[in-house]
């Protein structure tokens, strides 16, 4: 028992010995700043000129709910961003994966074609679909135009009709990669003989996708909705790169105001509220799809 | 137990070693105290439109104990300036650039060394081009007095640059110079631009309507029109007088008629001038000339200011050089911005290949290579003119002049919601201005 108590002491401290960096990084890097923002959130804090924080309470978050435009737009413009992101994503990877599930060659070729834009730096990706759909210059605009359709051609981030849904364009081409291999995986997954027993009885493909395919697939689809819902929320990098939130405001996201505010108008305080109000709608949004995401479809997922 | 003691005395065994090597390595340095490093920090753009590197160098071999260190931004950074500074410690001696948007939140915390002393000799203050130096001219943090917390080193003033090629086709050009804008009537305003626009492939008039060139899209035409671009009160841009409504309508038919070729971002409103099959173009006077690099002939470009805007102005803009107030060299930062930021070779060689404005009167003779014969209408023009006021909630308020006002010039709001929606949500924003008047 004594060499027993020993041994466990030891572990313990060899644990603790070797747990120690880690947790002197968590602590120093993610909790620390995780807690100090949601301090600075309860402050009106300017930090070029103010010697330190001054304590507000909720009253912060009180006047950015109840008075603060920009806030709202930048919610609204959220919302849009996250709900034609996700539905646009979701079918797009699930129609290719199940494109390339029925191809007898190629399969691997097609899936590295679709997943290599998710190696590509977002910048980069902003860069690149700003000079695609450029108003004078753009490829996207010149192609229109040798098909006829110069009437169409647009200044595609110019105006604010297009622009949030040009910048939801070039981020579901980044990223459709990574559901389209989990869509992919889980339709080999989907056994022949099932597929086979419903040609015999006589279902054409689209029924042969409708009541084999997609119900076989559900555990696959919600990964796949969950990971791509909260993509649609984190939303910085492209119209930081490409629009800088404008024209306007019509491209402003949470994320984004919330620079705008540390960053440029040095109000942590604003900043700090912005990215706890995020935050906990990332979170509101998790739990609902924790809800329908029962634990048992999770195991099998 | 033994394991773990084992593999403890091992890292302290590495820790002492390397503390010790560190040691031995920082004493020769401690031998060499005599020689001190500057640090001079300045954005890519600097690098490309000045020969910084190049006069530093002569500085670094004229100074024999100073080891001259040129740091590369690639971006602002001034939060995290702020943090070091706090510290009291700093990235940079002396920072070589930065607008008056860039720079307030850094001088309204008092971040800045003050500069007045430097005004002696060469730089006397009557030496500068008086509406340049006003840009660096402050109110004091603590309220009491002015002050000169950065020294503005380059001038931009908006102005509209013409294609010369086009005008004469237009019909605009008479006795070797171009015609100017009759004046604000509508109907010779729009015949102007009318003409201008029968002979330019992609539209009479180029303009940038993005966050930052908008303000001065804005502003400088009422300027002109008015001799001010301000409300009575002081409370942001006119955006209540006829003159207002007049330039904001203006615009908006420019753009409904098609004679307007407006860009929404500063490159592409670059490159829309460098097809050379645009008419005019209303920017800094510097763009204007990236003309040339296309046509390389600088005759294909000729200046002209909107109405009046040789007696009322237009709107210029500066960037300009610092020192942190934390900073060690003081002393030497100061030697180098007089020597080499004012110097009158790197302030020339600016202008003669990237059209930057020198900031000091005497620069504007021997030694400027070309637009010698545009040189009185750009001064003319930017010695009348002033700078944006850097109210204390600029950012906040350029948010909201970004919402409407390129709405409204491309037609998208009418002119009235416009301008009413600006006077709405900029109510409450505190513009007292951190510059003295």
């Amino acid at each position: 028992m004594k060499q027993l108590t020993k041994n466990s002491l030891q572990d313990r401290l060899n644990l603790a010995f070797f747990l120690f960096p880690t947790m002197l990084f968590v602590i120093i890097f993610i909790a620390f700043p995780v807690l100090f923002s949601g301090y600075l959130s309860l402050t009106e804090f300017n930090y070029a000129s103010d010697p330190a924080p001054k304590f507000i309470g909720l009253n912060g978050y009180i006047e950015m709910i109840k008075n603060d435009v920009f806030f709202h737009t930048a919610l609204f413009n959220q919302m849009r961003f996250a709900v034609a992101y996700f539905v646009l994503a979701f079918a797009v990877s699930l129609v290719l994966a199940i494109f390339v599930n029925e191809l007898r060659r190629g399969v691997q070729v097609f899936q590295v074609i679709f997943y290599m834009p998710m190696i590509v730096p977002m910048s980069l990706v902003g860069i690149t679909f700003a000079w695609i759909l450029s108003p004078d210059l753009g490829i996207f605009n010149h192609v229109l135009k040798l098909l006829g359709l110069g009437h169409v051609t647009h200044d595609w981030y110019g105006e604010p009709s297009t622009a949030l849904n040009s910048l939801v364009l070039a981020r579901t081409w980044k990223m459709i990669g990574f559901t389209l291999i989990i869509f992919l995986a889980g339709l080999q997954g989907i056994s022949k003989s099932l597929k086979e027993s419903a040609r015999v009885d006589g279902a054409n493909f689209f029924q042969e996708i409708v009541f084999i395919v997609l119900p076989n697939l559900k555990p696959y689809m919600l990964i796949g909705g969950i990971w791509i819902l909260i993509n649609s929320l984190k939303v910085f990098v492209l119209p930081q790169v490409i629009t800088g939130g404008g024209p306007g405001s019509a491209t402003m996201t949470l994320y984004l105001y919330s620079w705008k505010l540390a960053f440029e108008r040095l109000h942590m305080g604003e900043a700090s509220q912005v990215a706890y109000l995020t935050a906990l709608i990332i979170l509101f949004f998790t739990w609902i799809l924790n809800l329908i995401f029962k634990p048992e479809t999770a195991q099998k997922g | 137990m033994k394991r773990f003691l084992i593999v403890l005395l091992i890292l302290c065994v590495a820790t002492a070693l390397f503390a010790g090597g560190q040691q031995e390595a920082a004493e020769p340095q401690e031998e060499q105290q005599e020689v001190r490093t500057l640090r001079v920090a300045a954005p890519p753009w600097i690098y490309l439109k000045f020969d910084l590197e190049n006069y530093a160098k002569e500085f670094d071999a004229a100074h024999p104990e100073v080891k001259l260190e040129l740091i590369r931004a690639d971006k602002w950074g001034g939060p995290t300036y702020i943090t070091e500074w706090k510290q009291g410690t700093t990235p940079f001696d002396v920072f070589v650039g930065g607008s008056g948007s860039m720079l307030a939140p850094l001088i309204s915390g008092g971040w800045t060394e003050p500069m007045d002393s430097m005004f002696t000799g060469d730089m006397a203050k009557d030496e500068f081009v008086g509406g340049f130096l006003s840009a660096g001219h402050y109110k004091k943090p603590e309220g009491d007095g002015t002050y000169y917390p950065c020294i503005p080193f380059v001038g931009e003033v908006s102005i509209i640059g013409v294609n010369t090629s086009i005008m004469k086709d237009a019909g605009l050009w008479e006795g070797g110079s171009p015609k100017p804008i009759p004046g604000w009537e509508p109907q010779a305003f729009r015949n102007w631009f009318g003409a201008l626009n029968e002979a330019s492939e992609l539209g009479a008039h180029v303009q940038i309507w993005d966050r930052e060139f908008m303000q001065y899209n804005y502003a400088g035409p009422i300027k002109a029109m008015t001799g001010t671009f301000m409300e009575e009160d002081g409370r942001g841009f006119d955006v209540t007088s006829d003159a207002a409504k007049r330039w904001l309508t203006y615009l908006q038919e420019m753009h409904d008629e098609g004679v307007a070729a407006y860009t929404t971002s500063d490159d592409q409103g670059y490159q829309k001038w460098k097809t050379n099959a645009t008419g005019s173009f209303y920017a800094a006077q510097g763009h204007i000339m990236e003309l040339v690099s296309v046509t390389e002939d600088e005759s294909d470009i000729a200046y002209i200011g909107w109405p009046d805007a040789d007696k009322n102005g237009s709107i210029i803009w500066t960037h300009s050089v610092w020192i942190p107030k934390v900073a060690k060299n003081k002393d030497l930062a100061k030697a180098f911005i007089r020597e080499v930021v004012f110097s009158k070779e790197m302030q020339q060689w600016s202008f003669n290949n990237y059209g930057k404005l020198p900031v000091m009167k005497d620069y504007y003779g021997e030694g400027i290579t070309w637009f010698q014969d545009q040189m009185p209408t750009i001064l003319s023009v930017a010695d009348a003119s002033s700078p944006i006021p850097l109210f204390a909630d600029l950012q906040e308020y350029l948010d909201i002049l970004y919402k409407y006002l390129p709405e409204a010039a491309f037609g998208r709001m009418s002119v009235d919601k416009a301008l009413q929606n600006i006077q709405d949500e900029s109510e409450d924003l505190d513009f007292s201005d951190l510059r003295a008047q």
